[in-house]
């Protein structure tokens, strides 16, 4: 009798079991792009694409109106203007009789639909020390018949050519211009005089008519992003009344509606009345970086075009992109992408991937929205990291968990096999420190594209010609200065703390045994250090700028990354005399540490599709790639030829043909901030090597995982209040950080 | 049966009434009735398959799959270590610490949930005004949201709160409570503060199923208040002492959620309870630990519970029906 | 079994006069007893009853009175970890000015919290109604001719009802994503269901019915489901509600499986929102939370007396 039973349980057992097994069988539900943000998923934009570059050198300006593409743009030393139908060949050039030295600056429209032309002609050299001399606005039919033109006076005559360029052009039903340039917005009356300046003190995005008239103007503001309307009337700013919340992004006025904008790579459409805005697309689908979005309109038949410009590749191109039935889109191998946030270096790297491989497409999968905590969002990530559908592609840039955590859990392939086992790339051609970042037990699991160099810089005469120093050094180099000189900029207990405490984690930490000491005096030390820096850094928006606080002597250092040898000579002029990367006060090694600034993932071990990762970690590694690294990522290439590449490009001087056919010696670049500009010339040998000496000290990594920093950090801040006295904190962190390692063993 | 009480305690034990047993109807309709009794037996057993069947997919499916995890290397790659794990997570000091933690906690709170709560229900039991108030009073804890209760822990209990402000009226040294080797006696608290009230009720209704004329006896036999307690009240009591131990032991692995909001995933390591072990363990994909760690508190649990569920036939018996 | 009677008889066995006597000695000690207990009860309820007040009293603050005095107790690092304290911080029992923009705000302001209760309306009621479903059926099984299977299976399922929630997680995961039911309230719902936690309460009581009851209505010739329908579910209403209430309680403020198991936060329940409070977020948090009381309160009121009554057993068969 009680064996029947006991065979029923089991009987049961069994049966739940094939049922679990069953279900796992049928469990292939691939997730569509659009879930999540709202974007119907059943239907996906299809984009055909056609370069602009084919009809003009460079492209100046461009607008969309009703269903055609304006552009202005240089070909053969001659400013050009053309209409297209978008989605037809045919290309119309518009006549165009321009004074000497006028250029197309931008183009808009007026409320009837007609074209406007605002055009700029500088004094001098507009790169440099260059003056406005006069500022026109022509107004075209959309047939590019000109109906009438509009001088200005002098109303910008003498602007510096550097801070005044137009942004944004439009005229109202009244017949008021209005002009954006870099931080204002200028009312004109409809005879071209000024009417009134309304100064908005931060950089303007973008102005724009409503369809009902009503001229906003888009901007990052100190508290976030503002859409305002302008109000000539009382020549001021009103902020747009709306429940939808809107944040960084690109705006337009709607075709039908108020708006048609784009934030986080979705493109919507509301009304400022509505309680949600409508999720138009996702541009990421249609194989288009909303970074480099220009411009974009829905057309008369639905369809809908986006003008996207690289400036970098000098590469622009419209894209028009037709709503079809998901199924009848050729099928691809879709890799999930799992994040919780995409970074923009991502989106670029994934959109140039996608449009260029005919097998593989990579999806990204976001985990939550911002409205959920981090620590909720990680759960989600982690459940599916483990889970019966796993993501093929984990971007280690913002993992939730450690390197070691994803390796114990056997959740990342090595990439080793891969990386050795290449037709077109070689192990050997990379940076050796970079690859290291990313290694555990011998094994890889990640290959960053690019990097740069996290370090501190101070002027020779302060911070001496050595490659390291210690905290008693800074120490005294701030007590020899008078009282009330910051050491840092931007530097919080916090930040410092952090990187004081990842940089001599192994002064403390013995990950090897499982132990800590946490009672030493370079830990004290550590704590005193942290102790001079401010609470919370707070800005103020009256303090004098950067430079002015270095040159006078209020600020010792920076802490930054190095990303390009261009910014020796930045920081040379900053400083105001010789520099140098010295790097974070340590016990004896290096203060640099080599950061990615780029997308770097690790391949699932579980992905069914573990080439198609590979093509798409490698196609990131590749020698073209490598060679524009710059155009998507911010720093060194891995590739050493890459490297070599940049650093000797670095060394080689630049010129150019003036009129008379003499070659003249001219900046390779500027490096602009918020309170200068650079002109960069060619590096010297010794800078070149410097950056190559820091490439190879660099440690990697260079962080701290934030559970053990949380620790530390909520400990600490009882002695920085004065509240505990080092002795007491050094035992409290000793005990939980104990904890924490004990477990992880 | 039922006679083998000593003979001081005797007179008030109630002498108990064998069941009037089916035995009554033996005889000729035996095998009838046998009949209709497997009949019925099977019947009966068939009540208890949605809840089975349901169980099986919902708690015994995800166990077996713990049981999977706890003998493969990692969730990716299913490679079979047998006990590899287990071994790994005893010899782990952190698992040891958290083990020895939670041991502790339960050994003093339960206990003391156990006593203070019959003490709470005696006090309520005597006749003082506003009994029902009292009761629902004591109830409250159990509606109170969490965030209120770690905002008032946290308020209390901080290095910077208002104990160490009245203690040092008291010209005592600052405690930071959570951090420091009392930080048990914080949970301890939280633990007893948050289920009191509902061991209370339990025990209430028990002592209110005690037969008022075994009491009245009792003290006509001059027995001492000690006396009546301890041979009456706790004889009567000693199922729902149990019934409240288990139900203290469930509860206090529930208490954790407030343990944890109050403290951190690496709290002062003498409040680093099995929970944390797990909590962090699944944070950090480690589910060989999570599932060995969770093994092994299970068989500690089936021999407390098997414990429990001995005393209770042994005990239970002889005042239940 | 006439257990509320009996032998009265041997108190006749004392003389009146002593009778008297002891009863009033009895009286003079008891209500200094009275006066002690009293006392000592209502300093327990004090400390039992000040959260509840401080949460009552503080969702009448504004916003800004609350960030003020405890801001910092919610302040989190950007990776969610604690932060320290720096000022002392204390408890506010009393608003400087009542006001009561947290309600407007949460039931008029911003719907996403009305929201919210109702999905925990949503997903607590069907467990609470389903769970009890189940289990009465299966105590009934449970009940019913204890066999050594039986046990072993009750006792499986006490075990299975220790188990924290950390352990099934992971697990309950995997067989939702197998089952299809992830991200829909069933992974919610079946989980809860089934859980065998009222099993066990109402097992337990149910065993105390004396077995005599459903015997004499078996030889009357009643079936299992008549027993079950018309002597035991009769007998165990008591219980039902109790059991009722506490597996509210219990599911009216989870936590992680609606996190784990439900990725659209827009199913969230409240007890979601209330154990996360963020910095931003407190001084809403005392108005939610009085909201997300009201409830329970009610189900209290309503209950209190079942959950005493009802988890033991206490007759009603008299003989």
């Amino acid at each position: 009798m009680k064996w029947i039973h006991a065979k029923k349980v089991f009987g049961c057992l069994a049966a739940a079991a094939l049922f679990a097994v069953c279900g796992c069988g049928n469990g292939s539900g691939e997730e569509t792009a659009g879930s999540g943000n709202g974007v119907d998923g059943d239907y996906v934009y299809v984009a055909e694409y056609k370069s602009l570059n084919d009809y003009c050198d460079s492209i100046h300006a461009l607008r969309f109106g009703g269903d055609k593409l304006f552009f202005a743009g240089m070909k053969e030393d001659k400013d050009v203007l053309y209409s297209m139908i978008v989605g037809g060949d045919d290309v119309k050039e518009f006549p165009l009789e321009l004074e000497k030295g006028m250029h197309v600056n931008v183009l808009g429209n007026d409320a009837e639909g007609n074209l406007l032309l605002g055009m700029i002609q500088y004094e001098g050299d507009p790169e440099a020390g260059g003056t406005v001399k006069n500022v026109v606005i022509r107004k075209c039919s959309p047939e590019g018949e000109e109906l009438e033109t509009v001088e200005t006076g002098n109303a910008f005559a003498q602007m510096d050519s550097m801070s005044f360029y137009l942004s944004s052009l439009l005229q109202d039903k009244e017949g008021n211009y209005y002009l954006g340039s870099s931080k204002e917005v200028y009312v004109l009356r409809k005879d071209g005089s000024l009417y009134c300046e309304i100064p908005i003190g931060q950089y303007l995005t973008n102005l724009f008519a409503m369809k009902d008239g009503r001229v906003v103007a888009a901007y990052y503001g100190n508290n976030g992003w503002c859409l305002e309307e302008v109000n000539p009337s009382q020549k001021s700013l009103q902020p747009l009344a709306s429940s939808i919340v809107f944040d960084y992004g690109t705006y337009q006025g709607g075709v039908d509606t108020d708006l048609l904008y784009t934030q986080n790579a979705i493109l919507y459409t509301c009304n400022l009345g509505d309680e949600k805005p409508t999720a138009l697309l996702n541009w990421m689908d249609s194989d288009i970086d909303s970074n480099n979005l220009s411009d974009f309109t829905i057309l008369s038949d639905g369809r809908i075009a986006a003008v996207t410009r690289d400036y970098s590749a000098g590469a622009t191109e419209l894209g028009i992109l037709t709503k079809k039935d998901r199924s009848e889109v050729p099928e691809k191998e879709i890799l999930t992408y799992a994040s919780l946030y995409v970074p923009y270096f991502a989106e670029k790297d994934i959109v140039a991937f996608n449009k260029q491989s005919d097998k593989y497409r990579i999806v990204v999968k976001e985990y939550g929205d911002d409205s959920m905590s981090y620590a909720d969002r990680a759960a989600l990530l982690n459940a599916d990291l483990t889970g019966a559908n796993p993501p093929d592609i984990i971007d280690l840039e913002y993992s939730t968990l450690s390197l070691e955590e994803l390796v114990d859990a056997g959740v990342v392939e090595d990439l080793s096999p891969y990386l050795d086992g290449d037709t077109v790339i070689k192990r050997e051609d990379y940076v050796e420190n970079a690859l290291r970042a990313y290694e555990w037990d011998g094994k890889l699991y990640g290959i960053m594209s690019c990097f740069g160099i996290q370090t501190v810089v101070g002027k020779v005469s302060d911070v001496g010609e050595g490659s390291t120093w210690t905290v008693d050094d800074v120490l005294a180099l701030a007590d020899s200065k008078e009282s009330g000189v910051e050491i840092f900029n931007y530097a919080d207990r916090t930040n410092v703390l952090h990187k004081m405490c990842a940089l001599n984690e192994e002064l403390f930490i013995d990950r090897e045994n499982g132990t800590c000491d946490f009672s030493k005096e370079e830990f004290y030390k550590i704590l005193e250090f942290t102790s001079r820096f401010p609470q919370e850094y707070e800005y103020d928006p009256n303090a004098p700028s950067e430079i002015e606080k270095i040159r006078s002597g209020k600020l010792l250092l920076l802490s930054e990354p190095i990303t390009a040898v261009s910014q020796y000579q930045m920081y040379e002029y900053e400083f105001g005399e010789p520099v140098n990367f010295i790097g974070y006060p340590t016990f004896g090694k290096s203060g640099l540490t080599l950061v990615p600034n780029s997308t770097t993932v690790a391949m699932h071990a579980s992905s069914k599709n573990k080439e198609g990762v590979w093509e798409f970690i490698r196609f990131n590694l590749t020698e073209k790639r490598q060679e524009n690294m710059w155009t998507a990522n911010a720093g060194f290439p891995i590739l050493k030829s890459a490297l070599d590449k940049v650093l000797a490009d670095a060394m080689e001087d630049e010129y150019y043909e003036d009129e008379d056919g003499n070659k003249k010696l001219t900046s390779k670049m500027t490096w602009t901030t918020g309170d200068f500009t650079v002109e960069v010339y060619a590096a010297t040998k010794e800078q070149v090597d410097r950056i190559r000496e820091m490439i190879d000290t660099a440690q990697p990594g260079g962080t701290m995982e934030e559970k053990l920093y949380d620790i530390i950090r909520e400990e600490a801040q009882a002695y920085f209040d004065g509240q505990k006295k080092a002795e007491d904190v050094a035992a409290l962190i000793q005990n939980r950080v104990q904890t924490y390692l004990d477990e992880t063993r | 049966m039922m006679e083998k009480g000593k003979k001081t305690a005797g007179f008030w034990r109630r002498k108990k009434q064998e069941h009037p047993a089916p035995k009554i109807g033996a005889g000729k309709q035996k095998s009838a009735i046998q009949k209709k009794n497997a009949k019925s037996r099977r019947i009966s057993t068939a009540f208890l398959a949605p809840s089975v069947l349901g169980v099986l997919l919902f708690f015994v499916l995800p166990f077996l799959v713990v049981f999977f995890y706890a003998v493969v290397d990692n969730p990716i790659s299913h490679r079979f270590v047998f006990l590899d794990n287990f071994i790994n997570v005893f010899r782990n000091a952190a698992f040891r610490q958290a083990a020895y933690n939670t041991m502790k906690f339960s050994v003093i709170a339960v206990p003391l949930a156990v006593v203070l709560s019959l003490g709470l229900a005696m006090l309520l039991d005597s006749k003082i005004p506003f009994k029902s108030q009292f009761r629902t009073f004591f109830l409250t804890p159990m509606m109170v949201p969490i965030a209120s209760i770690v905002l008032i822990w946290q308020v209390l209990f901080h290095y910077n709160g208002m104990i160490n402000d009245i203690t040092a009226l008291f010209g005592s040294a600052k405690i930071d409570w959570l951090k420091s080797d009392h930080a048990q006696v914080v949970i301890i608290v939280l633990f007893l503060w948050k289920n009191l009230g509902y061991n209370m009720i339990l025990f209430m209704s028990a002592l209110g199923s005690i037969p008022k004329d075994i009491l009245e006896v009792a003290v006509l036999e001059s027995a001492k208040p000690w006396q009546i307690f301890i041979h009456i009240k706790i004889r009567y009591l000693s199922s729902t002492i149990l019934f409240v131990t288990i139900m203290s032991l469930i509860n206090s692995f529930k208490v954790f959620r407030e343990i944890y909001l109050l403290t951190d995933d690496y709290p002062y390591n003498t409040v680093y309870m099995m929970q944390h072990f797990m909590n962090n363990t699944f944070g950090s994909l480690d589910y060989q630990k999570l599932s060995s760690a969770a093994i092994m508190m299970s068989i500690v649990m089936i021999i407390i519970i098997g414990i429990l569920f001995l005393t209770e036939n042994h005990f239970g018996k002889d005042v239940e029906g | 079994m006439k257990i509320g009677r009996g032998s009265v008889n041997r108190a006749a066995l004392l003389s009146e006069s002593a009778y008297k006597r002891m009863i009033v000695r009895k009286k003079r000690i008891s209500k200094i007893r009275r006066g002690i207990a009293t006392l000592l009860a209502a300093s327990c309820a004090v400390l039992f009853l000040m959260p509840i007040v401080l949460t009552v009293t503080n969702s009448f603050m504004s916003a800004s009175e609350i960030s003020s005095n405890y801001g910092q107790v919610f302040a989190t690092s950007d990776s969610g970890g604690k932060t320290y304290i720096s000022e002392k911080v204390n408890l506010k029992f009393i608003p400087d000015m009542v006001s009561f923009a947290q309600y407007i705000t949460v039931l008029f302001k911003s719907p996403d919290y009305l929201f919210k209760f109702w999905n925990s309306v949503i997903l607590v009621v069907p467990i609470v109604g389903f769970q009890l479903l189940v289990a009465l059926l299966a105590s009934y099984g449970f009940t019913r001719y204890r066999g050594r299977i039986k046990e072993m299976i009750f006792f499986a399922y006490i075990i299975l009802m220790l188990m924290p929630y950390q352990v099934t997680l992971v697990p309950n995961y995997l067989v939702s994503g197998w089952l299809h039911i992830l991200d829909t309230r069933w992974a919610i719902w079946l989980p809860g269901i089934f859980s065998p936690f009222a099993v066990y309460l109402l097992t337990k009581y149910m065993r105390r019915i004396p077995t005599s009851v459903m015997e004499a209505a078996q030889i009357d010739g009643a079936g299992e489901w008549q027993i079950f329908r018309h002597i035991c579910m009769p007998l165990c209403k008591g219980c039902m509600c109790s059991v009722a209430i506490l597996i509210f309680i219990d599911y009216w403020n989870m936590v992680e499986q609606p996190l784990i198991l439900l990725s659209d936060d827009s199913m969230h329940p409240l007890s979601v929102f209330l154990s996360k409070i963020k910095k931003g977020e407190i001084g809403l948090a005392f108005a939610v939370a009085t909201i997300y009381m009201i409830p329970t309160l009610l189900v209290f009121l309503y209950g209190e007396d079942y959950l005493v009554e009802g988890i033991t057993y206490q007759g009603g068969i008299k003989g």
